[in-house]
């Protein structure tokens, strides 16, 4: 018997289970006889089950009627009051605005987060805030708009949304166009872009328009000069080149300036036993994937950057069908078979390479990186024996003609305002306001005096090498330790800030940050340096760049079914082509060929409209 | 026809009851929002919704089929599934078996703790052990290889015709014990006295496990494979995204990361009606190829779906 | 006696070779589990550097010190907790009373339910539908959106239909039909004790899919309170490998990517132990015997 109770108890539990989401929908009256109910287990027999099915129709109809009153209550009451432009408080008299922003696990918790009562001090709106997980963060927001909106909040806020989903959610009408309340309301944010040094506002308020015009969001920018010249860059192990007798560093702290010293020094390497264990083991340069690989490489037959298109004088052309690509494909192949280049360079991911960097006996002569922070061996020895080198002069040519990759920045944008927000004016305002260049500054930093300083005496340094630098800008902030009072340090867990998120801009002089205790030793001034020049290399083919395309929904459409296969195709051959498995001299036309047929040449067409339109 | 149902009814009543719970569930959760399935044949409209957006009827499909990529991808599907599924299938039933023989309780125990635990671990980590272990250089792979043959190990990842069997033995390596589980269940409720009277008709071991053991799990062989097949074009996502490299790109691309680029490729706004369509094609085809090896089983054997 | 000497050799070569290709394989088994708890106890560098090969290299806590820091890690298993006893329960018993009927071979339109259940494990109607649902019946952000949708698995009632069909006899079902025992009487007294193996079986794979769930919760939950383990955990990751800027200082940095590398493997310990302690309990109902004095009775 006692198996039959549990069985008809669970069978009840489960029916009311069914239910339970019908009643909590409806009034807290029901919600709460339902949860009575289920912690009651009161027995009951099994007939009750239809019972309860017949419940259902009924229970659904005063659901309906009770959301139709609540949609009147709604209706904007309108009592707020936005002050002027750049003032603050934002509004005069009680406003909520809600957001959702993805989940972050270095925020602590975003209620008592110091920038986000800070904000709400300061605009006198009071936030909400729901959060989604970080991971599908885009798929929930585009389920949201495709089942019809209704539960949006006010502020989509956090994770970058692309301009062609902005576009087909604002043409939609389920976020806003905001290029009028920009135009009249934005104090801030057009300060903090025209103090950066490699944009402005108008560059870009562009690059997050969309083909029609809208503005579906605020724009948010990081200056890194770093990252905009860094990729293709080569780490050399500095004792090797030493012992090469290459190591002569010029005014500027470079060493090797051409392919042809390159080939040079990687000939040495492999003749001589440099880590002295009898065995033929060096291997002049390694990496770990093929980007940075076309990008050390490839840009000095190109005179412009890798990207599968590119514009010249207006006229959109394509990369991978092109003869000075092949001649790169050639020497990159060169390389190859001269035993220069690492053929795992191709599969490897970095901790492979990382393990053979630090093994016990050196076998490293240089290897390819992109960026400092994807590679973060430098405190570990040997790697702090590494010294970079980047932009090469072709084979044959003079030091002077180099081409550097040249990473475009592009404004992004991760602060979008919904249909359903009550005041869209305090809702930009906000937005303004969290962008300025104070805010953006807090929301990466802390707070002036607590967490960071402006410095105007930092000392400059040397580095191993006897490269000596100054210090640039005149104020520099440094950020306080633990030991010094501040409260946290970036990447790690804390209350003060929000990584970032919300409406930012970071200009050059953020980007100049000292180290914690005054010094620069942490940063070579080879890079720093080297910034310099290869920005001022890459300035004249800075119109070369084709980034940021805004696509209209049929070439999105055309974009995801025509280009993908062709981005994948190239791809693979680019390898195939590396490695020898197809041939440069005999495959190459069929390779074209390929391209052809698969629609290449009407793909670039739609590349040239995109480029007409945007950039006339 | 009407007093044959009410027979039926009254005879069974209590069973029908017991149905009726699962069937409610199964017409909510699962039959109303399938009336989605209707996006295949559309062009997804943000404003109009699943049921106003309009018709394009096979549009998405021809999208699907005449894509130079089509024929690359459906092979390469079939193929690493039907390869996967032969030599994937019958280890958990053979490691089941034989665990099944084994007296030492403890040793069982461990055993098959042991082996459930790889099934654990994340794609990606398992991924990034594969790379780690078969690395030429300093992977144990690459090590033991120098040791015995003085030369340098091939890169298996940038090996086409090593893409198959890296995929599918590290999958059967890590899913067969947490695979056997159901058999050994199904060993488990064997009746003894079938091995008592099959030891004193005089049968080894070896003949107890074919004629005893392997009769008695055989539908539930019989089952789990047919709904194997019926998953066939089922390839995962994750593994062989991970996995991929542009030198074998050519064998390794399938539907599911084919779907996946695509998507990121207009700029991140999933094509609603595009994977629903690719979604209905699996789906159908792999409802074919379950009637049809279904209705091999029912010929065959006693056990089958339906 | 010449033939029981040969049996007994026959059975010494089958019993080698069975022990041989389990300890083979179960050694095979133990590298990458023995790779992923040393991992989850050296330190960042080790990990990122790819010295870590079969011993913890530079013993350290860090990993789990970072993923019990972030105090939501707790709240997740709270939760997850709650999901997979109430889910499981849930699911097992929908699967054993869908599966009992339908291994009825004499239940009429038996033919037309197993065409129901299984049309539905093949036609899906997307993400779309599912949500809308979801908000219609008032699920959003509650916790039956991670109890009740796929209350029960099709494949799993299949399988335990199969084992149902296997492993009761249709003698015992007479014989109780004779005494005058109604259907529901034998489901409980003889159908369901008889069924513990499948029920563990059940209970387990349920379980751990409950446990490993994260999509449903991504989807559907807004309330932070109500996130499942695993979303935290994938925050946990995901966080420490987005770049930073290059300008912070490089000890933070360096230690962030080591970081990155570490946490995936005290992750995976930290979010899978629980759930394989579980294991040992459910283990004992797969040990043979069960049908040992049913039939007599």
């Amino acid at each position: 018997m006692n198996k039959k109770i549990l069985a008809i108890l669970l069978a009840c539990l489960m029916v009311l289970a069914l239910f339970a989401g019908c009643s909590k929908s409806g009034t807290k009256t029901d919600d709460s006889s339902a949860a009575t109910e289920k912690k009651e287990e009161t027995k009951k027999e099994e007939p009750k089950k239809e019972e309860k099915k017949k419940e259902e129709p009924k229970k659904e109809e005063p659901k309906k009627e009770e959301k139709k009153e609540e949609k009147k209550e709604e209706a904007p009451a309108d009592a707020v009051e936005v002050t002027a432009p750049g003032q603050l408080p934002i509004v005069n008299g009680d406003l909520t605005l809600s957001f959702a922003m993805p989940l972050n696990a270095t925020v602590e918790d975003r209620e008592t987060n110091a920038l986000w009562v800070y904000l709400q001090e300061e605009s006198g709106i009071k936030f909400e805030l729901e959060e989604y997980a970080g991971d599908e963060y885009h798929t929930k927001v585009d389920l949201m708009m495709a089942a019809g909106g209704a539960d949006l909040p006010d502020i989509l806020c956090g994770g970058s949304f692309g301009v062609t989903p902005r576009t087909t959610w604002g043409q939609a009408g389920f976020i806003l166009d905001l290029k009028d309340y920009i135009n009249e309301l934005c104090f801030y944010l057009p300060m903090a872009f025209n103090n950066c040094m490699y944009t402005d506002w108008d560059t870009a308020l562009a690059q997050i328009t969309s083909y029609d015009g809208g503005i579906y969001g605020l724009p948010s920018y990081a200056e890194s000069p770093n990252d905009r010249v860094s990729n293709g860059r080569i780490n050399f192990y500095m004792p090797w080149v030493e012992k090469a007798g290459m190591a002569n560093f010029d005014d500027n702290g470079e060493f090797i300036k051409t392919a042809d010293q390159l080939l040079e020094y990687y000939e040495i390497v492999k003749t001589s036993d440099f880590n002295g264990n009898g065995k033929a083991d060096e291997i002049p340069l390694t990496g770990y994937g093929t980007w940075n690989l076309k990008c050390a490489f490839l840009p000095m037959f190109l005179k412009h950057n890798v990207d599968n298109f590119w514009v010249d004088n207006g006229v959109v052309k394509t990369t991978a069908d092109s003869d000075e690509y092949r001649e790169g494909l050639r020497f990159i192949k060169g390389l190859l078979d001269k035993g220069y280049l690492d053929p795992l360079t191709f599969t490897q991911d970095h901790a492979a390479m990382t393990a053979m960097i630090t093994a016990e006996t050196m076998t490293i002569a240089s290897y390819l990186r992109i960026s400092a922070s994807n590679l973060n061996l430098t405190t570990v020895p040997p790697s702090t024996d590494f010294e970079w080198c980047s932009a090469l002069a072709a084979p044959g040519a003079d030091e002077s003609d180099r081409f550097q990759y040249y990473g475009k920045a592009i404004a992004y944008t991760q602060y979008v305002v919904t249909k359903n927000c009550e005041s869209p004016e305090a809702a930009v305002r906000l937005g303004d306001f969290w962008g300025s260049e104070d805010v953006s500054f807090i929301n990466n930093c802390g707070f002036e005096g607590i967490d960071w300083d402006a410095v105007s005496d930092l000392e400059g340094g040397a580095d191993k090498w006897g490269n000596t630098w100054g210090w640039g800008p005149e104020d520099t902030y440094v950020r306080r330790t633990a030991e010094t009072g501040g409260r946290a340090s970036w990447g790690t867990m804390q209350n003060v800030w929000m990584g970032n998120q919300g409406v930012s801009c970071l200009n050059y002089d953020w980007a100049t940050q000292g180290g914690a205790d005054k010094t620069l030793d942490t940063w070579p001034m080879s890079v720093r340096n080297a910034n310099r020049i290869l920005y001022n290399i890459t300035l004249s083919n800075q119109d070369n760049v084709f980034a940021g395309q805004v696509y209209t929904a049929e070439e999105a459409d055309m974009n995801a079914n025509v280009y993908t296969p062709i981005a994948t195709y190239i791809e693979e051959c680019f390898t195939r082509f590396c490695m020898g498995d197809l041939d440069i001299e005999k495959d190459w036309d069929n390779y074209v060929n390929e391209l052809k047929k698969m629609g290449l040449e009407d793909y670039t067409a739609v590349e040239q409209a995109v480029y007409t339109r945007m950039f006339g | 026809m009407l007093s044959k149902f009410t027979r039926a009814i009254r005879r069974h009543w209590q069973l029908y009851l017991f149905l009726l719970l699962p069937a409610v569930y199964i017409g909510i959760f699962a039959y109303y929002p399938m009336t989605g399935v209707q996006l295949a044949f559309k062009k997804f409209d943000y404003n109009l919704g699943i049921w106003g957006s309009p018709w394009v009827g096979f549009e998405q499909f021809r999208k699907f089929f005449s894509n130079y990529m089509f024929e690359r991808v459906m092979t390469n599907t079939i193929r690493i599934s039907v390869l996967g599924t032969i030599a994937g299938f019958p280890v958990p039933i053979i490691f089941a078996l034989c665990l099944n023989c084994v007296f030492h309780l403890r040793y069982k125990r461990t055993v098959q703790t042991i082996t459930y635990m790889p099934h654990f671990i994340s794609t990606v980590v398992m991924v990034g052990i594969l790379k780690q272990f078969f690395h030429p250089r300093v992977g144990v792979y690459g090590i033991f290889y120098t040791m015995f043959t003085g030369a340098t190990a091939g890169d298996l990842f940038a090996s086409p015709s090593a893409f198959d069997p890296l995929y599918i033995f590290s999958g059967i390596w890590q899913g067969f014990g947490w695979g056997s589980i159901l058999y050994l269940a199904a060993l488990s409720g064997v009746s003894p006295e079938l091995h008592e009277a099959a030891m004193i008709d005089g049968a080894t071991r070896f003949q107890r496990v074919h004629y005893v053991d392997i009769p008695a799990i055989m539908p539930t062989i019989i089952i789990t494979l047919i709904m194997s097949i019926g998953s066939l074009l089922g390839v995962g996502f994750e593994k062989i995204f991970l996995m991929q490299t542009d030198m074998n790109m050519r064998v390794s691309e399938v539907i599911s990361t084919y779907v996946y680029k695509r998507g990121l490729g207009s700029g991140g706004n999933s094509d609603y009606a595009f994977s629903t369509a690719v979604g209905l094609f699996n789906n159908v085809v792999n409802l074919i190829l379950l009637i049809t090896v279904n209705k091999i089983a029912s010929m065959v054997s006693e056990t089958s779906l339906w | 006696m010449a033939e029981k000497i040969k049996l007994i050799r026959q059975d010494k070569i089958f019993y080698t070779i069975v022990y041989a290709i389990i300890t083979l394989l179960t050694i095979s088994v133990l590298y990458p589990i023995i790779y992923v708890l040393s991992s989850s106890f050296s330190s960042g560098t080790a990990v990122s550097t790819g010295q870590v090969v079969l011993f913890p290299v530079d013993f350290s806590v860090e990993g789990y010190k970072r993923v019990f820091e972030y105090e939501r890690v707790w709240m997740g298993y709270r939760n997850t907790i709650f999901y997979t006893i109430v889910g499981t329960i849930n699911n097992v018993f929908m699967t054993l009373i869908c599966a009992y009927p339908l291994s009825r071979r004499e239940l009429p339109g038996r033919k037309g339910f197993m065409a129901y259940f299984v049309f539905t494990m093949y036609f899906s109607g997307g993400m779309i539908p599912n949500y809308l649902l979801m908000r219609d019946i008032g699920y959003i952000n509650t916790i039956w959106v991670m109890i009740m949708p796929g209350a029960f698995s099709v494949y799993q009632m299949i399988v335990t239909r199969t084992f149902i069909n296997s492993t009761i006899p249709y003698e015992m079902l007479e014989a109780t039909k004779i005494d005058g025992c109604s259907d529901f009487r034998y489901f409980t007294m003889f159908v369901i004790p008889l069924s513990k193996a499948i029920i563990a079986v059940l209970t387990l794979q349920y379980a751990v899919g409950h446990w490993n769930a994260y999509f449903g919760a991504m989807i559907y939950l807004t309330n932070k309170n109500l996130f499942p383990l695993q979303v935290f955990l994938r925050e946990i990751l995901v966080m420490n490998q987005i770049q930073p800027s290059d300008f912070t200082d490089e000890e933070t940095r360096m230690i962030m990517q080591g970081m990155a590398d570490l946490l995936k493997y005290a992750l995976i310990v930290v979010a899978t132990f629980p759930i394989m302690c579980f294991y040992p309990f459910i283990q004992k109902y797969f040990v043979q015997g069960i049908m040992i004095g049913s039939l007599k009775g």
